[in-house]
């Protein structure tokens, strides 16, 4: 229990490590994961340090092994992890690895180079082939028909129409002997050939033949180019050149990116060697591959033969490429998450020694570290392990030193409190050695939410729901969901569980089960048969109640009451402000424990006293109040006191003279001396807050002042009397001055702990001022604060009856033979409502206030919060910190 | 064949069971007269005995409903932890 009320004794420790030995003890502190090294060499950079090329060297490794695991990736591998923690390797290993994996590397280069150039020569073949067989049949169109017609196009806007053949030997080119543009489709044909020289066996007039040489050039584009380069070859052309083109049917695969791309082959054709060059500079621009493509159709069989055996040639080089890829991969598979473990520890060794100081003669290394004092013992013990294992003879040093740093704040945790521990965290870390609100806020967190969640059935949902998370722990742990809303959840499933079971207890104290009220003991409130008739008349106790209470909690009858709302208002307000008033006393309690730890009677008397009499007098005497008129029977209720008016009337010091009626009477006699006596103490209280412990350092430093003349600084001290550090130049002067910090001065103790450090008494007054104000009227606030437990309670009790009226009530009312069906639908959405609005909803916001209660109106009481975490050095962390930036 | 899919036979599963027991015990509470329900059951009517009547009709009929939605829940529980199997068949294989 000591040890979970504070956060660990710390203690800064000097390391002396052998340089051979360094490595291997470092290694073992990290699978310790128990001490915190301080940085030495803060002031050179990250590339000036010792160990900068080991670093980089496990960088490129990592480079490496990312590489790997992305080919492993694009191979749809599955990542085989085994969960296991190999040790980190010893550094001449290191050598080993990188050999590995430069081996790895370079074998999985030149197989991605190779298929690569082989899927590039096959596109190319394929590409080829594709050609071949659209010219082919291009060619075999034009030679049988109208190849306006088997354009596959249909009609184009600047279809050539115009190579005119004119019947008989009379053919000649129109007008200026190019080819012309028109809309028509050619006027004649005679199954002219295209070509001059495509010997078809017609005779041709020589002049036309020279002119009718058309060149052509067929190539493959890119499908989303073709129409902006249809029109760029159409404009730069003037409309002289004839362009055919046909969709390759099968997407083809891009040999570097490895995306599927749609292509299609076209062919141009035009005439002179002008044309030829920007035709060709067009296709260039474009990217368009051109290929050699003969122009007799023999050739162009023969060689569509020659492509089609080389491409099987070049599918059997591909698959064993592939096969042998797949091996390597798959090979290398087993071991990448091994590998990476290993590397990732190399890497945080040497980054830990690159911290670490080089001793004058270079045969040890200096290091500074944070450790618990109750781990020396297991430190020392690594320690030993790490120097055996590199074989040294000098045993590594482990030296305590006394420090004026505040040390980090170390509070262990297991499984259970480690949420409850972030809770508290996530407010602010603990001063060091400052009482840890975890171990209360394991019960009163979970305690506050369930009486505003008071449900006994909603309860129990989220209890089984957190029973499954953690009866089910390694399982789902072992899933590593990336699911963020999960993952909190999961993490909070002691929180959880507590929760829903405190609820299922509110719940039956508030004897609400989904909204209805269930009647284990039998109520206490029975109806004479004669009174019946009426509609409604009032139960009165004297009458109709039988003496002894129900049993547990709240009596069933009321849920039948209308008044149940006005009773159940006026308990769960009361029980709030006692809640409250408890929680608050317990909260200022607390810091009267971390006072006298810190030695500071001061506190004590000044602060702790006036503190708890405050609230005793005024809140406390509330409680006894509402204590009081819970035990007296009033006959008549509005003869009742009214509580809040009483508090007012108290404070201000109103008393209304009794004229005769019941409601001027005092609550009990002497109330109106008590409480005039109560006031003036809560008053005498504030002063006291405020001026008596800057009044009392003032003095003190005055004295002190006169004595020691130019002493300066009296520092720290924790509770260990050979600590004592006097300075005489004023250098700690720069040490954050804590008021808290306590000096126990050997030779001249004043009985108080307090620090006389650069005394202002200006700033510690406003800062008193400033406490005292927040204490005080932050008692009024506070205690009204915890009224929300009444709020959210009475809102969660009436949401959950107005959805069973609203839909429940539907379903349970219908007559006749669909009755059970409706029911089963109501039903159905009445649950789901009931998950999503009252659990998950209501859930968290009473989730949130109670954390706020926390926060605020309790730990404001006694917790300053001002620490820092122990952050260890431990391959688990460091792992896990690599893990999940890996799968962000 | 799975119609749906992993987490949504859970889903439905979890429903089911809720509905299956939470019904059979509503249904047991208003077979006893349970008072909690009596402002649920809208009764109404003019002399005592019809009153006292009425009572017993509405409150047998509504626990005869709850009984039959629960059966069907019973239903929907069997048909759902099937999927799940199945799903976890496919998983596996």
């Amino acid at each position: 229990m000591g040890q979970q009320l504070r956060s660990e004794e710390m203690t800064l420790c000097q390391l002396f490590l052998q340089s051979e030995a360094a490595y291997a003890c470092v290694a073992e502190l990290g699978e310790l994961g128990l001490v915190q090294f301080r940085d030495l060499n803060s002031a050179t950079n990250a590339f000036q340090r010792k160990f900068v090329n080991e670093v980089r060297r496990c960088d490129e490794m990592e480079r490496k092994l990312r590489f790997l695991e992305r080919e492993v990736r694009k191979d749809n591998l599955p990542i085989v992890s085994f969960g296991d923690n190999p040790e980190a390797p010893q550094p001449r290993e290191m050598i080993d690895l990188e050999a590995t994996f430069e081996k790895l590397e370079n074998e999985l280069n030149e197989v991605n180079t190779n298929a690569e150039a082989l899927k590039k020569t096959f596109l190319e073949l394929t590409e080829l082939k594709h050609i071949l067989k659209q010219t082919q049949q291009f060619f075999d169109e034009v030679g049988m028909g109208p190849w306006s017609t088997s354009n596959p196009r249909g009609s184009k806007k600047y279809q050539v129409g115009a190579i005119h053949y004119h019947s008989g030997s009379e053919r000649a080119w129109d007008d200026d002997g190019i080819l012309q543009m028109a809309d028509g489709g050619p006027t004649h044909d005679e199954h002219a050939t295209l070509l001059g020289e495509d010997a078809r066996g017609q005779p041709q007039n020589a002049a036309g033949a020279a002119a009718l040489k058309l060149g052509f050039v067929a190539g493959v584009i890119l499908r989303e180019r073709l129409p902006s380069f249809e029109r760029l070859l159409w404009r730069v052309c003037h409309g002289n050149v004839f362009l055919r083109q046909c969709d390759i049917d099968v997407a083809l695969e891009d040999p570097v990116s490895g995306d599927l791309v749609s292509k299609s082959v076209f062919i141009i054709f035009f005439q002179g060697d002008q044309l030829k060059a920007k035709v060709k500079k067009i296709c260039e621009s474009f990217r368009a591959t051109l290929y050699p493509c003969p122009d007799t159709p023999t050739e162009r069989r023969e060689m569509s033969v020659g492509v089609l055996t080389r491409i099987e040639d070049l599918n059997t080089v591909l698959r064993q490429t592939q096969d042998h890829r797949h091996r390597v991969l798959a090979a290398a598979n087993k071991n990448i998450q091994n590998w990476v473990v290993r590397v990732r520890k190399i890497k945080a060794i040497y980054h830990t020694l690159n911290l670490f100081n080089l001793d004058v003669t270079q045969k040890c290394l200096i290091a500074e570290c944070w450790c618990a004092v109750n781990d020396i013992d297991r430190i020392h013990y690594a320690l030993r392990r790490g120097t055996e294992k590199s074989g040294s003879s000098v045993p590594c040093i482990l030296n305590r030193m006394d420090t004026k740093e505040t040390p980090p704040t170390y509070n262990r945790t297991n499984k259970f409190t480690a949420a409850f521990q972030t809770m508290v965290d996530a407010y602010g870390v603990a001063s060091y050695r400052e009482i840890n609100p975890t171990p209360f806020t394991v019960i009163t967190f979970p305690f506050l939410f369930a009486v505003m969640f008071g449900d006994c059935g909603h309860g129990l949902i989220m209890f089984l729901f957190a029973l499954w998370m953690v009866l089910k722990e390694q399982g789902i742990m072992a899933q590593k969901s990336k699911d963020e809303i999960w993952n909190t959840f999961f993490g909070g499933r002691y929180i959880i569980l507590l929760m829903g079971g405190f609820s299922i207890y509110t719940g039956l104290i508030y004897n609400d089960c989904f909204s209805k009220s269930l009647n284990i003991f039998g109520s206490a409130w029975s109806i004479k048969k004669s009174d019946l008739s009426n509609d409604s008349s009032m139960l009165l106790p004297s009458k109709n109640f039988d003496g002894t209470p129900y049993a547990f909690g709240v009596d069933p009858i009321w849920q039948l009451a209308t008044n149940k709302i006005p009773f159940s208002n006026s308990y769960k307000m009361k029980v709030s402000v006692i809640l409250g008033v408890m929680q608050m006393t317990f909260g200022v309690m607390l810091s009267f424990y971390n006072h006298r730890f810190f030695q500071n009677r001061l506190n004590i008397i000044c602060e702790f006293i006036p503190q708890m009499i405050f609230l005793m007098s005024i809140f406390g005497y509330l409680v006894l109040c509402i204590l009081g008129k819970w035990m007296t029977y009033y006959e008549n209720p509005s003869c009742a006191p009214s509580l809040l008016l009483m508090l007012i009337n108290m404070v201000m010091f109103s008393y209304p003279a009794s004229d005769g009626t019941c409601i001027t009477e005092s609550f009990y006699t002497g109330q109106q001396f008590f409480q005039v006596i109560l006031v003036l103490i809560a008053m005498a209280c504030i002063p006291w807050i405020l001026l008596a412990k800057p009044l009392i350092l003032r003095k003190l430093w005055l004295a002190q002042n006169g004595q020691y003349g130019t002493l300066n600084t009296v520092q720290v001290q924790q509770k260990d009397e050979t600590q004592i550090i006097y300075n005489e130049d004023g250098t700690i002067a720069q040490q954050p001055a804590m008021q808290e910090t306590v000096v126990n001065n050997a030779g001249h103790d004043f009985g108080h702990g307090i620090t006389l450090d650069n005394f202002d008494f200006g700033e510690i007054f406003i800062n008193q001022a400033i406490h005292t104000i927040e204490y005080c009227l932050g008692s009024v606030s506070h205690t009204a604060s915890y009224l929300r437990l009444w709020a959210l309670s009475l809102a969660h009790a009436q949401l959950s009856e107005v959805l069973w009226n609203m839909v429940l009530r539907v379903g349970l009312n219908q007559d006749g033979a669909m009755g059970g069906i409706v029911l089963f639908l109501m039903f159905g959405f009445w649950a789901g409502l009931t998950v999503m609005v009252l659990l998950l909803m209501e859930g968290l916001s009473a989730f949130l206030h109670a954390l706020r209660l926390h926060w605020v109106e309790f730990q404001s009481k006694f917790y300053h919060g001002e620490g820092y975490l122990f952050a260890p050095f431990s391959f688990e962390s460091i792992l896990h910190n690599a893990e999940l930036e890996d799968s962000a | 064949m799975p119609i749906c899919g992993k987490k949504s036979a859970v889903m439905c599963s979890v429903l089911s069971a809720w509905g299956v027991i939470m019904l059979l015990l509503l249904g047991i509470f208003l077979r006893m007269n349970s008072v909690a329900f009596a402002e649920d059951l809208e009764i109404h009517a003019k002399t005592r005995s019809e009153y006292l009547i009425e009572i017993n009709r509405k409150y047998r009929a509504a626990s005869l409903n709850c009984w039959i939605a629960a059966g069907l829940y019973g239903v929907t529980l069997i048909v759902s932890f099937h999927q799940y199997c199945l799903n976890q068949k496919a998983r596996n294989t």
